[in-house]
C-alpha cells in the first residue's frame, strides 16, 4: 500500500494539472471583455489605400462637422429670431408712425423706426449670406430639400423687401428735405406707400420663412 | 543581322505579352443604410432607417489577389428624414472623434475575385472588417454581385450587427421610454467601376 501511494500521487498530478490549466484558460476567456465568438481582427495596417482615403476624408472640414452644429447654423438661427423680433417691432412702430403722419402729427416713433429699420436691413443681408452658406452645406441632403428651397426663396424676398423699404424711406426723406416732394406736390401717401408695401411684404415673408423652416 | 533583329523583335513581343493586370474598383454610386427597431416601453416596434449616399470607396485588387482599400462612410452623412435623430445618431457614434465608419475586405478567395470580374451575377463569401466609433469587428458576409453595364459591378449585402460590436450602447430616447435592442441592420447597395490596370513586368 505504501509503495502504491507515490504512484497514486503521480497519477493524480498528471490528471489535475491539465484540468487546472483548462479551467484557468476558460476563466481568462470569460474575464476577457471581448465576446467569445469575436473573430480575431486581422492586422490591417497594411491597408495603405484605406488609410489614404481616410486621410483625404479627414482633410475635408465639411465631413467632420454636423452642419447643424456649425457656427454658421447657430448664428443663422439666433439671428433669425432677432430679425423676427425686429420685424414685429418695426410693424408696430411703422403702423404708429403711419397713423401719426396721416393724422398730421409728428410721430415720436420716427427715429426708432428709422434706425431699427436700417439695422433690420443690414442684419437681413448678413442673415442671407449665412443662409446661402448653410444651403450649400446641405446641398446633398435630400430630406427637407423642398422646405429649404422655400425657406431660401421667402428669406431672399424678405431681405430684398427690407433693403427696398430702407432705400424707399431714405429716398422719400431726401425728397422731403431737398424740397423736391413739395415742388412736385407729392403727398405722404405718394412718398411712403411703396415703403409701406415693401415693409409689409418683407415682414410677412420673415414670419412665413421661420414657420416653414421650424415646422 | 537578320537573326539579331528577329531576336530583338521576339524579345520585345514577349515583354509586351507578359503584362499583368491589377484591378481597381472605383465607387460610382450607391448607398449604405441602417435600420433600427425602437420599442416604446419595451413593446411594439417602430422601424427607423437612414440612408447614407456620401460613401467614398475604392478597392484595389493586386495580381496575387491581395485586396486593399475599402469604403469610408461619413457618420454625419446618414439621413433619416429627422434632423434631430441624425444628430443623435452621429453623437452616439462619437463622430467628432471618429468621423468615419470604415469597411474593408480582409478575406476573399482569389477565385471569387475572378468570378466577380468575369460573371454576370452571383454571390461570394467574404470576411470584412467594419470599424465605427473606435470599435471594430470582422463579419462573415455574403456579397451579391450583378453586372451593371460596361465594366461596372453592383454589389449588395446585408448583415445584422450589434451596437455592442463597436463598444456603443443601444440608443435610449425620451427618458428611456424608447429603447432599441442591441441590434442594427446594415445593408449596402453600391456600384463600382472596374478599371483594369496593366503593368509592364521587367
Amino acid at each position: 500500500m505504501k509503495a502504491a501511494f507515490p504512484f497514486f500521487m503521480v497519477v493524480v498530478l498528471l490528471l489535475a494539472v491539465p484540468a487546472a490549466n483548462a479551467s484557468l484558460r476558460d476563466s481568462n476567456s470569460w474575464l476577457s471583455s471581448a465576446p467569445p465568438e469575436q473573430p480575431a481582427a486581422p492586422d490591417t495596417l497594411h491597408n495603405r489605400a484605406l488609410e489614404e482615403m481616410l486621410t483625404q476624408f479627414k482633410q475635408k472640414p465639411d465631413t467632420q462637422e454636423l452642419p447643424y452644429e456649425s457656427w454658421t447654423f447657430n448664428v443663422h438661427r439666433y439671428l433669425g429670431y432677432a430679425i423676427v423680433a425686429a420685424t414685429v417691432t418695426q410693424v408696430i412702430l411703422g403702423s404708429i408712425t403711419w397713423d401719426a403722419r396721416k393724422a398730421g402729427t409728428e410721430p415720436s416713433t420716427k427715429t426708432a423706426h428709422k434706425y431699427i429699420g436700417y439695422t433690420t436691413a443690414g442684419l437681413s443681408l448678413a442673415q442671407s449670406s449665412l443662409g446661402y452658406t448653410n444651403f450649400w452645406k446641405l446641398r446633398e441632403k435630400e430630406s427637407g430639400k423642398t422646405k429649404r428651397i422655400v425657406h431660401l426663396g421667402l428669406s431672399t424676398l424678405a431681405t430684398a423687401g427690407f433693403v427696398t423699404a430702407a432705400a424707399l424711406a431714405y429716398n422719400a426723406r431726401k425728397e422731403i428735405n431737398d424740397g423736391t416732394a413739395a415742388a412736385e406736390g407729392k403727398t405722404f401717401d405718394d412718398l411712403y406707400s411703396k415703403h409701406r408695401t415693401a415693409g409689409i411684404v418683407s415682414g410677412a415673408s420673415v414670419l412665413l420663412t421661420v414657420v416653414v423652416i421650424e415646422w | 543581322m537578320n537573326r539579331l533583329v528577329l531576336i530583338v523583335v521576339l524579345l520585345l513581343t514577349s515583354l509586351s505579352l507578359s503584362t499583368s493586370g491589377a484591378v481597381t474598383l472605383q465607387l460610382k454610386s450607391g448607398q449604405v443604410r441602417y435600420e433600427v427597431q425602437l420599442k416604446t416601453l419595451g413593446i411594439g416596434g417602430d422601424n427607423v432607417s437612414a440612408v447614407n449616399r456620401s460613401v467614398i470607396g475604392k478597392v484595389s485588387v493586386a495580381e496575387d489577389g491581395r485586396v486593399e482599400g475599402g469604403l469610408v462612410v461619413p457618420v454625419i452623412g446618414f439621413d433619416s428624414n429627422n434632423t434631430k435623430r441624425d444628430k443623435d445618431v452621429a453623437n452616439i457614434l462619437r463622430y467628432k472623434k471618429y468621423p468615419a465608419i470604415t469597411f474593408e475586405v480582409v478575406d476573399i478567395a482569389k477565385g471569387d475575385i475572378e468570378r466577380i470580374l468575369e460573371s454576370d451575377s452571383g454571390a461570394v463569401n467574404i470576411r470584412a472588417k467594419i470599424a465605427a466609433a473606435g470599435g471594430s469587428r470582422v463579419y462573415d458576409l455574403v456579397l451579391h454581385f450583378h453586372s451593371a453595364g460596361t465594366d461596372a459591378v453592383r454589389f449588395t449585402t446585408q448583415l445584422a450587427a450589434k451596437f455592442s460590436d463597436f463598444g456603443v450602447d443601444p440608443p435610449r430616447l425620451g427618458l428611456f421610454l424608447k429603447t432599441a435592442p442591441d441590434r442594427i441592420d446594415l445593408s449596402g447597395d453600391l456600384v463600382f467601376q472596374v478599371e483594369k490596370e496593366t503593368q509592364d513586368q521587367p
